[in-house]
């Protein structure tokens, strides 16, 4: 709601003098009134006022103690009985010696209490009801809040003829603001000033609830003292909370005589059970208004009320209805691309349309994407840290320095915080900023001095309300409610979607494992069901080679060489392919070895000295022990040595050299040749899959050296190498 | 049908055409029967032909259709009375499982199908002699 204090904001209570006071037992009336009570069970007279003789011909010393029919009559014994708990029983109209008077009878703490005050019978009542009638209508057709406040000021001032009319509107400390006044033209106007909340302390903001409509008749005047039976008025006071004609306490009453105030009438406005303000009325002299005035006062501030609550329903609902539409375009936008970051804080539309904030953010997966005005990332981050301890779904705060003075830094733009946690677990979150909002208040009189003590040690109200101009700082503008719930409502949506998107993930990963196992069946078909075909093909070439071969010409000849070949070059590139798709699938074995005795493992089964007779290889001594699957390892060996065998078989003097070096400040072990060598800018082509540098005449798949990379990478270690065209290559790899 | 004879459960055409051609060259003296399907196979080898007619060796490829190698040599090796016979498995690939579950299932050896022909008709001939040298 758009006012009023409402459940989100702490209620500070802060128990002063006034607060204490109790101010529905000070046992007087005013003068205007006249009171008679009586036990509600034995109808024994207990409680009188010391003016009643006026109204019942007998004072309290005659009344007190007896019976209660001993005073009324028959008629009216009857009525007064039916008075029913928590209700106001209708008024008896009497007329004492010519005055009319209504009577007034409640039940109260086991006491059945009449009252007696004067009824105005001039009125006629016609026309009042027109008058009624066309208040109503106006109040109607009042659009929105502020006109129907200056409505409802006039047309009360001009019914009840009070001097000023102010409406006065709590904010969520209590303090009123005057939101709305009508005045004689020589008042000045206390419109906008605002008016700290000891001015009307927490129980006399419960009595208003209780009773809607009260007035002090004549500021100045005495009021008159009630008379317990057997003197008990000071250890057994009357509860006067529902009566009509209460005096006010001591301190109000000097708070009116410091304004000037000869009279008051005070109407609460409750909005969903809840104060939302006051209309309050200043009379400079004094001033009565008769118990069917108040009625009617009563009334029409509960039609105020209803329509207010209408009003702000209606702006609410239009609030959440234009927020939806705003939500479904982010969910539309998050969704299209299953970001969520950029979905909320890029394009025509961002989070920041369902508030009124001046900046948002979206914490998500460790990153952070803002929007509007907002702290910087790491004061963001920060503040997240600090509010993420406080245990709670979402902070929301019109004045986080005030409430964490730590935060000091981020003030200017992020007073206001609204940020909502999207797991209890993580630090997830999406905020909304408020900037600081430098607000000047007028308070009435200097808010330091609102009362003082006086010689006796006795608190007194403020003498000046000449208004007094105080900057606020650290301060933003409300949250309203359809602000919180958009952002409420967001939230369940992100949840959503993050909830969606890890189920799509976890679809995704059940894909890939059947893909991998999938994978695995294909490779072993492929050696299954290439390698006999291919078989055949050798096979039956060699067939024709034994048999045949002097029959055929010497193309035929040539081309049965060239199936051979073929064949071979095939078996061996299936062998690469299997070795690679073994490389990804098979789990590593991990142990300490020797790399020196690795490395003459595998120079051992390479035909070197067959195939490769000129070339010299040297084995540094005593190379770092590894740590890693020594059966991959031996394949990354293999590979390299078989690339440097290849390509320094068209050297002079072949050398291949292996060890271990440092390189930029790592240990590597490397292998070095002195053979064809590439440039250096191919350094990353040559490790992709089928990617050969070379021609036809050096035999390969272009699989190994990727084979190399993918084992040395599944070891979490680094490969590299270094060449030059003409001067040979060196390959370095480690471990991690 | 010679007397002596080899079993080969084989169902690949190109590997069968050139078992003939190795064995008509290397070892003209044993005979090669084949059976191209596993409950064929296994239907022969519980058969009374089979008991009448006992082969020198059993060439037994992995992957037969319907029955497998594994499956057949399962079959096969509850049969005491023919606990004397070498099975020898063939496969395409030397995947490790299988290999181990061949030998546990009873088979006395295990070769890779060598990728040349070369290879191939020296491989078996020597393999099939071994076997039967060995169980006189």
């Amino acid at each position: 709601m758009a006012h009023g204090p409402t459940s989100l904001y702490p209620k500070e209570v802060t128990l002063t003098n006034c607060d204490r006071e109790p101010i529905h037992i000070l046992g007087k009336i005013q003068k205007h009134g006249y009171l008679i009570a009586c036990d509600a069970i034995s109808h024994i007279v207990n409680y009188c006022s010391d003016n009643i003789a006026q109204i019942l011909a007998k004072g309290p010393e005659a009344l007190l103690g007896q019976p209660l029919n001993a005073v009324f009559d028959e008629v009216q014994m009857k009525q007064l009985l039916e008075t029913k708990v928590a209700e106001k029983a209708t008024p008896i109209h009497t007329t004492i010696e010519g005055q009319h008077y209504a009577m007034l009878a409640h039940l109260n703490e086991g006491n059945l209490v009449v009252e007696f005050e004067p009824l105005e019978v001039d009125a006629n009542a016609f026309e009042y009801q027109n008058q009624l009638a066309e208040i109503v209508s106006k109040l109607n057709g009042a659009g929105e809040e502020q006109h129907m406040c200056d409505v409802t000021a006039d047309l009360i001032k001009e019914f009840f003829g009070y001097d000023r009319v102010m409406i006065y509107r709590f904010d969520e400390h209590w303090d009123g603001i005057v939101v709305s006044e009508a005045r004689e033209s020589h008042l000045e106007s206390w419109l906008g000033l605002r008016y700290p909340a000891s001015d009307i302390p927490q129980q006399a903001r419960k009595l208003f609830l209780k009773q809607g409509v009260r007035i002090i008749a004549d500021v100045t005047s005495t009021p008159v003292h009630i008379q317990a039976l057997g003197g008990k008025e000071q250890e057994n006071p009357i509860d006067l909370s529902l009566s009509e004609t209460r005096a006010s306490s001591p301190i109000h009453i000097e708070y009116l005589e410091n304004m000037n105030v000869g009279a008051s009438l005070t109407a609460a406005i409750i909005s969903e059970g809840a104060l939302w303000g006051l209309i309050a009325c200043h009379h400079y002299s004094p001033k009565f208004v008769d118990f069917y005035k108040r009625q009617s006062c009563k009334f029409l501030t509960q039609i105020f009320s209803s329509q207010l609550v209408l009003l702000s329903s209606n702006i609410l609902l239009q609030k959440l209805n234009e927020a939806s539409k705003t939500r479904s375009l982010l969910m539309e936008k998050i969704t299209k691309n299953w970001n969520v970051h950029k979905g909320l804080t890029k394009g025509s539309h961002t989070m920041l349309d369902l508030t009124q904030a001046q900046g948002a953010a979206v914490f998500l997966d460790g990153k952070l994407k803002r929007v509007g005005i907002t702290p910087d990332k790491e004061q963001i981050l920060a503040l997240i840290n600090r509010l993420k301890p406080l245990e709670q779904d979402e902070v929301i705060t019109t004045q986080l320095t005030k409430d964490l003075p730590e935060l000091q830094d981020i003030k200017a733009k992020a007073s206001g915080v609204m940020c909502l946690f999207l797991s209890n677990l993580k630090k997830d979150a999406i905020l909304w900023f408020k900037s600081e909002k430098i607000e000047t208040v007028n308070w009435a009189g200097n808010p330091d001095k609102l009362s003082t003590l006086d010689s006796n040690e006795r608190l007194t109200p403020r003498k000046s309300f000449e208004a007094w101009s105080i900057q606020e700082e650290g301060k933003s503008a409300p949250w309203e409610d359809y602000e919180i719930v958009a952002a409420r409502a967001l939230k369940q949506d992100i949840s959503q979607i993050i909830l969606e998107k890890y189920d799509e993930i976890k679809g995704l990963h059940n894909l890939l494992q059947i893909a991998y196992e999938d994978l695995e069946t294909f490779s072993y078909s492929v050696a299954h069901d290439l390698r006999a075909p291919l078989r055949g093909i050798d096979g039956f070439a060699h067939i024709i080679k034994e048999d045949y071969f002097e029959q055929l010409d010497e193309f035929g000849k040539s081309s049965i060489d060239t199936i051979i070949g073929s064949a071979t070059k095939m078996n061996q590139l299936i062998d690469d392919i299997l070795a690679f798709s073994m490389v990804s699938q098979s789990e590593m074995n991990k142990d300490k070895f020797s790399m020196n005795k690795l490395v003459d493992d595998v120079l051992g089964i390479l035909p070197i000295s067959q195939d490769y007779p000129s070339v010299s290889i040297t084995v540094a001594p005593q190379m770092p022990q590894a740590y890693g699957d020594r059966k991959m390892i031996a394949q990354v060996l293999q590979n390299l040595f078989t690339n440097a065998l290849k390509y320094t078989r068209a050297v002079e003097q072949p050398q291949i050299t292996i060890g271990f070096k440092e390189h930029q400040n790592k240990g590597f072990y490397f292998v070095q040749d002195n053979g064809i060598g590439f440039d250096q800018s191919h350094e990353k082509r040559i490790f992709r899959l089928f990617n050969r540098l070379v021609g036809d005449e050096y035999e390969g798949s272009g699989i190994g050296l990727t084979i190399a990379k993918r084992i040395i990478k599944k070891h979490k270690g680094a490969i590299a190498v270094i060449s030059k065209p003409g001067e040979g290559s060196t390959f370095l790899f480690n471990l991690g | 049908m010679a007397e002596d004879y080899i079993l080969s459960i084989e169902d690949n055409n190109t590997d069968i055409a050139l078992m003939n051609r190795i064995f008509q060259k290397n070892i003209p003296h044993y005979g090669i029967k084949h059976i191209s399907d596993g409950q064929e196979a296994v239907a022969f080898l519980e058969s009374e032909a089979f008991r009448l007619q006992q082969p020198k060796l059993v060439l037994l490829d992995i992957k037969v259709p319907r029955l497998n190698g594994l499956q057949i040599l399962k079959k096969f090796r509850k049969i005491e009375a023919y606990l004397g016979i070498p099975v020898v498995m063939m496969s395409s690939s030397d995947r490790k499982d299988e290999i181990i579950k061949a030998y546990k299932l009873g088979a006395n050896s295990f070769i890779e199908k060598p990728r040349n022909y070369p290879e191939l008709s020296k491989a078996l001939p020597a393999l099939i002699n071994y076997w039967i040298v060995y169980n006189k």
